[in-house]
Formats: structure tokens, sequence, C-alpha cells
């Protein structure tokens, strides 16, 4: 390819020397060496920019483009020198380099004309480009049109100057509304480009969109009769805005290339600063300036890519679909992270390589911590379904117990009951006894199991929720209960959350009872900035021991729902058994709603 | 003879009931396995007692006790004994609430004392009311944790005010505790000046008053 690009570059050099003299001599312009001077520029400032982009992205045509259009101006050139043959090949494609520079415009920066719509404005450009040049031909003196001494035109067939002059115009008209459709695209593309893409797009296409109208107007006041002062400064002008559109493209190349050096500097100094939780990414988006910036970190035991909150995050299927493309960051041959950003940044593919780089190791460091909140989230997820699956099992267990045991047992009680009376009508006295005795034991054996089945799961506080099953745990205790506060959120709360707050006061008036030698007991629930707090407290002797297995259980069942529990107990001054158990949001945790 | 309609989705249970009733007289006139069937069954058949279940299909929670407040508005006079595996006040309440005439809750454990639960299927159907013992007992624990006037009660007369509660005639309290009729009475007096409850003849009216006054 190198050597290829180096003959085309050779060829470009070689036409320009033997061109300039012949052109120069052509008589044409009050200024011919300038003219020709600047003439030369432009086709050889489009030939070498366009080869130095062919070199470095081969598989990206805007190179092979520029060196077209320089071709092409070169081409257009020839159509002014006095040789019939070169006359009239240039003259026949010296709208050529136009089409070529609109092509190239439409195209930037991918090198491919995307959409039916610049195909065919292109295609429509190309066409009248050549066509609009070689129609009028035949029917054209150039030599004395132009008043010059000029060489003749090879395809002149019969001189016709009113038709030739008609025939001229043709594609000033259709080259209007085709400017316009050109102008439309460019804009549409302007108005639908992210930030990175504008940074990339605007020298060339402000250049480019500048060359396009000037040349359009030149043509025009050429063929026309506008006075010879406005013709050429027309042609200065479009000279000068030619010359501009490789100096453009060079320019985004340099701009590209200062803002990946001024990029770096400052993420390191962010980086060095420790940037915290997803302080990382809004490094990442400032230096690479898209604020679309995603970071995905690797975790391994997933085999997945997560947020920094450890959340998964899928990955775009493959760079440029959706607009989205993505980089991946490996150390020592294994995934850390992975970066999706627009799909304009992939022009720029340096940049996207010196910033990675800069952050790969704090990247790494955010990967540790984005795995070890994702380990625990995985902990705190399978914590909450053992806790659901306890609530359930709990509830199935008490179901199973009343639709079994407990309706056998009655259905007994009742047919012991019967045959009691059976015995007592019959006079048979001792059978009447034994029935009585064991009517009394299983009066005793039912007793024991309904209390059994309302600790493992009341129906009460599945029906009419936690409020009103607190209100019959104090009206069961044998110890006189005040209730302080019963006031919670308006929406039933999650069974999990209601399970244990209302164990908390179960648990904690069994105690009162069994061990605090109170006289009266006080339970509070309330909820404070997303807290349920609930609060079970006695006047008796103190000194309850949080290690006791009811007080250890109830600890764990809080803290399962990220809840805390606390056992104030001094000696001599009662028990307070404490718990906060954060709520969902749809409880109002959101709103701070605050009861107590 | 009373018409009687049997709640229960426990096959064996509702056999049970049915015959304990049948054997006192009573004439079962329908059986109901869930709550649905106990609504159509009770408008088709209009029976004077309905013992109804309260956790029963279809959500087996408390869906007897729904069924019972919406046919208490529907059929004024029909006497509902409701029977609950656990002693809940709160359902004692609601039930109540919806009219304490002809209203019942015991624990399911007492059909197997057949004479006492015939007696109170008897009281319900006339349009007495019964609660278990152990529901007046947690009623009048609740109220006894206020520093209320119950708190001034005597114990004497607390286990009359339970008698009374639970739907007991002044003959009942007076055998149940071994007193004259004439004793009760006189406790029943100073119940209602202790609790400033307005003095009334009627039994019935009475035992309205207490229940208000510990739902209160």
């Amino acid at each position: 390819l190198r050597l290829w690009l180096v003959a085309v570059g050779a060829a470009a050099v070689g036409l320009g020397v033997l061109g300039a003299p012949v052109l120069a001599d052509a008589g044409r312009w009050q200024h011919p060496a300038l003219v020709v001077a600047l003439g030369l520029l432009v086709g050889w400032s489009f030939v070498g920019v366009g080869l130095f982009a062919w070199w470095r992205r081969p598989d990206n045509r805007v190179g092979a483009l520029m060196t077209a259009v320089g071709f092409a101006w070169f081409v257009a050139g020839a159509g002014l020198v006095r040789n019939p043959l070169l006359h009239t090949f240039g003259q026949a494609l010296s709208g050529l380099y136009y089409a070529v520079l609109v092509h190239m415009l439409l195209a930037f920066p991918s090198g491919r004309l995307s959409g039916h719509g610049r195909r065919r404005v292109v295609l429509v450009t190309y066409v009248v480009a050549v066509a609009g040049a070689l129609t009028p031909m035949p029917f054209l003196d150039s030599a004395a049109v132009q008043h010059c001494d000029c060489a003749g035109n090879l395809l002149l067939v019969h001189r016709d100057d009113r038709l030739a002059a008609a025939l001229l115009r043709l594609p000033e008209i259709l080259g209007i509304p085709l400017l316009l459709a050109v102008a439309v695209l460019l804009a549409r593309r302007w108005r639908a480009a992210s930030p990175p893409q504008r940074r990339a797009l605007a020298p060339v296409l402000g250049a480019g969109a500048l060359a396009a109208g000037l040349s359009g107007a030149h043509f025009a006041v050429s063929t026309g009769a506008a006075p010879r002062p406005v013709a050429s400064a027309v042609l200065w002008l479009a000279l000068l805005a030619m010359v501009a559109v490789p100096g453009a493209f060079l320019l985004g190349l340099a701009r590209t290339r200062f803002f990946q050096a001024g990029a770096v500097g400052p993420l390191v100094a962010a980086l060095a600063e420790g940037p915290g939780a997803g302080r990382l990414r809004d490094a990442l988006a400032a230096a690479l300036g898209d604020g679309t910036v995603q970071v995905a970190y690797w975790l391994p035991e997933r085999g997945g890519y997560a947020d920094h909150t450890g959340r998964p995050i899928r990955l775009p299927a493959e760079t440029g679909v959706s607009g989205r493309a993505v980089t991946r960051i490996e150390r020592d041959g294994d995934p850390i992270a992975a970066i999706v950003y627009d799909t304009a940044l992939a022009e720029e593919p340096a940049l996207v390589r010196s910033v990675t780089a800069a952050a790969a190791l704090a990247l790494e460091n955010e990967r540790l911590k984005a795995a070890l909140r994702a380990r625990v989230a995985d902990v705190e997820n399978s914590r909450a379904q053992v806790v659901e699956a306890t609530e359930a099992e709990r509830r199935r267990l008490e179901r199973d117990l009343h639709d079994g045991a407990q309706q056998r047992l009655v259905t007994l009680r009742l047919n012991l009951g019967l045959a009691h009376q059976q015995a007592a009508r019959d006079g048979n006295t001792s059978t009447a006894r034994l029935l009585r005795d064991a009517q009394a034991e299983l009066d005793g054996a039912l007793a024991e199991l309904r209390e059994l089945a309302r600790g493992l799961h009341p129906a009460l506080l599945s029906t009419r929720g936690l409020a009103v099953a607190a209100r019959s745990l104090a009206a069961r205790s044998p110890v006189p209960v005040k209730i302080r506060a019963l006031e919670l959120p308006p929406a039933r709360l999650p069974g999990p959350i209601e399970s244990a707050a209302y164990f908390v006061i179960a648990e904690g008036l069994t105690n009162v009872a069994k061990h605090a030698h109170a006289t009266s007991a006080v339970i509070r629930m309330c909820h404070d900035h997303g807290r349920l707090s609930v609060e079970v407290g006695d006047d008796g002797v103190g000194g309850a021991n949080p290690g006791g297995s009811g007080l250890r259980g109830l600890t764990a069942r809080v803290a399962a729902l990220d809840g805390t529990l606390r056992i104030t107990s001094p000696g001599g001054i009662g028990t307070l058994v404490h718990a906060e158990i954060p709520l969902p949001a749809a409880n109002g945790a959101a709103e701070g709603r605050v009861s107590c | 003879v009373l018409k009687a309609l049997v709640a229960e989705d426990a096959p064996l249970l509702r056999e049970g009931i049915a015959h304990v009733l049948t054997q006192a007289g009573l004439e079962v006139v329908a059986r109901a396995a869930d709550a649905e069937e106990l609504l159509a069954k009770v408008r088709a058949y209009r029976p004077d007692v309905a013992v109804v279940d309260i956790r029963m299909p279809p959500t087996n929670t408390d869906d007897g006790l729904r069924a019972a407040i919406a046919l208490r508005a529907e059929f004024p006079h029909l006497g509902i004994l409701l029977l609950s595996q656990y002693v809940e006040e709160t359902y004692a309440e609601e039930l109540l609430e919806a009219g304490t005439r002809g209203a019942g809750y015991l624990l399911k454990d007492r059909v197997g004392d057949v004479t006492s639960f015939i007696d109170s299927v008897h009281r319900v159907a006339a349009g007495g009311s019964v609660l278990d013992p152990e529901v007046v007992a947690l009623l009048v624990g609740r109220r006894a944790t206020d520093d209320g006037p119950l708190a001034s009660l005597s114990n004497r007369e607390r286990e009359v005010l339970a008698l009374m509660a639970e739907g007991r005639t002044n003959l009942a309290i007076a055998r149940t505790l071994f007193l004259s009729e004439g004793a009760v009475e006189k406790h029943i007096r100073a119940i209602f000046t202790k609790l400033d409850l307005p003095a009334d003849a009627d039994t019935h009216r009475r035992v309205l008053a207490v229940l208000a006054y510990l739902r209160a």
C-alpha cells in the first residue's frame, strides 16, 4: 500500500510540475502565477492530506476521496490549457472535482455514504457535473466564446453560441437545488451529532461547505454575465476555501491529538485524588468528552459485567451497533472492565486507548469494589430469600396444623363428648369418668397446639395487619400492657417486616411475663424517616440476658431485614427492647413521614 | 323444630356437628363447605341458626366471618354461631359490631362439651348472644389494663360481669357461681353503678350494655 501511495503522490507532483508552466502560459488571468500557485496548492494539499489519511486509516475511504478530489482538480485544470486534446478532456470533466468534494463531505468522517438520500444526492451530483460539462461541448467553440487564445474544442460539431450558452446554464439551474439538498443533509447530520462527533465534524464540514458553496458560485459567475471584478473575487475566495478543506482536515486531526494530550492530564490528576464509587465514570466521561460513557466492571464469579453498584450491565453486542462502541480493558489477559461510549469516539482510538491506559489501575480497583458490592448484594438477596422462605414455611406449617391435626383432634373431642354423654346416660359412671379425663387431657393438648400454631404464624396478622395483631398480643399478656402508640404507615407492610415486628412484641411481652416481675408493660410502634421503630418496655427487675435463645433469635430475625435490635436492661429499673427495621419506599420511606 | 345449617370445610367435623345437632332435636336443613355455599344455602333454606367455621375456603382466612357479617344485614333474625380454631377477640368484636342479636363466637373445641354447645346454639337461635369465656377474659383483661372503673370491681363482681358477657342468664350465673339469684341481682346492680351503665331490668339489654362497655 505504501508503495502505491508513494506512486500516487509522485504522479500528483509530476502532474503539477508539468502542468503549472503550461497553465501559467494559458493567458486567461490577470495574475497567472498566483492563480496557478493557488491551484497547485489546492491539488497538492488535497492529494497530500488524502494520502496521509489513506495511509493512517486504510479502511476509511475519506483519504481516497480526498486524493480523488485533488486529481479531479488537476483534470479540471487541464481544461484550461492550449493543447486541444487535453483541453477537451479537462473541459469535459471540469465539474468532476466538485462532485467528488460533495461525495467526500457527505461521507465524512466514516467514508461511507449511509442512507438512500445521501447516495442519491451524490449520484445526481456526479451526473450533473459530468453531463453538465459535456452537453454544451458539441455546440461550444470555447476559444470564441471565452475571447481567449485557447485551444479548440475537439467535440465541436456545429457552433451555436446561443444554444451553448443555454446549455451552459443547465448545471447551474440544477446545481442550486442540489446544493440546497447537500446543505440540508449536512445540517441534519450536525443536528444529530453528539458532542464528540461535532468536535470531529466541525472543521471539515465547515470548510467543505464553504468551498462547495463558493465553487458553486464560481461556476455561476464564470458562465454568466457577472462583472469581471465580482467573478475574479469569487474565484479567489473559492480557491482559498478549497485550500482550507485539507487544512481543516489536518486541523481536525490536530485537535483530537491536542485533545488527547489535554484529556489524560486532568484524568490522571482526578484519579490521584481517588475517585469515589461513581466518580471514576464521571472522570472518564470528562476525559473522553462524552457524557454518555458507561463503565462496566467484569465480575468473574458472575461471568458478566456490572456497574459500580454491582447491578448487571449488558454490553452492546458489537461496536457501532445502536451508536455505542465498546472497549474492553484487560490486565494480564484477564478482563477488568469495559467502557461503553458513543460510536463517534471510535474515530479516535488513540484517545480511548490513552484514557483507558491511564485509568486501568483505578478501574481494577473499582472492579474489586464492584465485585465486593455485587457479592454483598448476592448475600443480601439470598438472606432475604431465606427470610421469605422461613416465613412461607411457618405459614405452611400453621396451615397444615390447622387443616390437619387440629381438625382431627377437634373431631375426636366431639366424639369423646358424645361418648361421654352416652356413658352418662347409660349410667356407666366409671367409663364416663374415664372419658371426662380423656376430654380434659385432649383440651390441654388442643390448647397447646393452638399456642404452637399461633406462635408459628398468627392468622390474625395476615388478615388484619400489624396494629390489630399487636393490640391482640397486648390483650393476651398476663401483665397489664399500656399501648403508648401504634402508628404505622397507612399501607400494609411487607410480610417479613410485619412478622418480625410482631414477634419482637410477642417475645418481648413473653419475657415480661416470664422474667421481669413487672407490674406493667408498655408497647410502642411508630415510623420515622423510613424506619419502623418497635418498643417493648416494662417496670420489672431488669437484667435481661440478650444471649438468651429468644432474644438471640429475635436479633437475627430483625438483622435479616437490615434492622437492629437493642436491649437495654439495667438491673432494677426494667427492660427495654427496641427494634428498628428499615421500610421499603412504598411504605413512606421516600416521603420521610414521621410518626415517632 | 329449629332449622340449622352447618358450614365447615372439614367433612368429618361437619358431619359430627350435624350429628350432635340432630341428636339434640334440631333439623339440619343444609351443609356448606365454603363461604359461597353458606351464603347460597342460607338464602335457599332460611335456617333459624347457622353454625359457621371462620376459616373456610375460598381464601382460608376469615371467609366464614365475612359471610356471617354479610348475612347479619340480610337476615336479621338468623342466629349465627361462629366457630374458631383460635381465640380472636378481634373477630368476635367484628361480629358483634354487625349486630349483637343472635350472634355467638365460640372456640371450636367447645363442640365437644355437647350439652353446653347445644345450649349455645339454642341461645343464639333465640336472639341471645354467646361469647367464649376466653374471649370475654381477653376483653375484660384489655379493659382492666386501663386504670378505669373496671379496676374498682371486686373479684366476685368481675366473675359475674364475665358470665354476663358470655351471654348467660341470671339463673345460669347463679348456678355457675353457687349463688342465689338475688345475690346475682345485687352484684349486677353494683357493677352497673360502678361502670356508670343505665340500670335495666331486661337481661338481654343488660348483656348488650356490658358488651358495649367491654368493646368501647
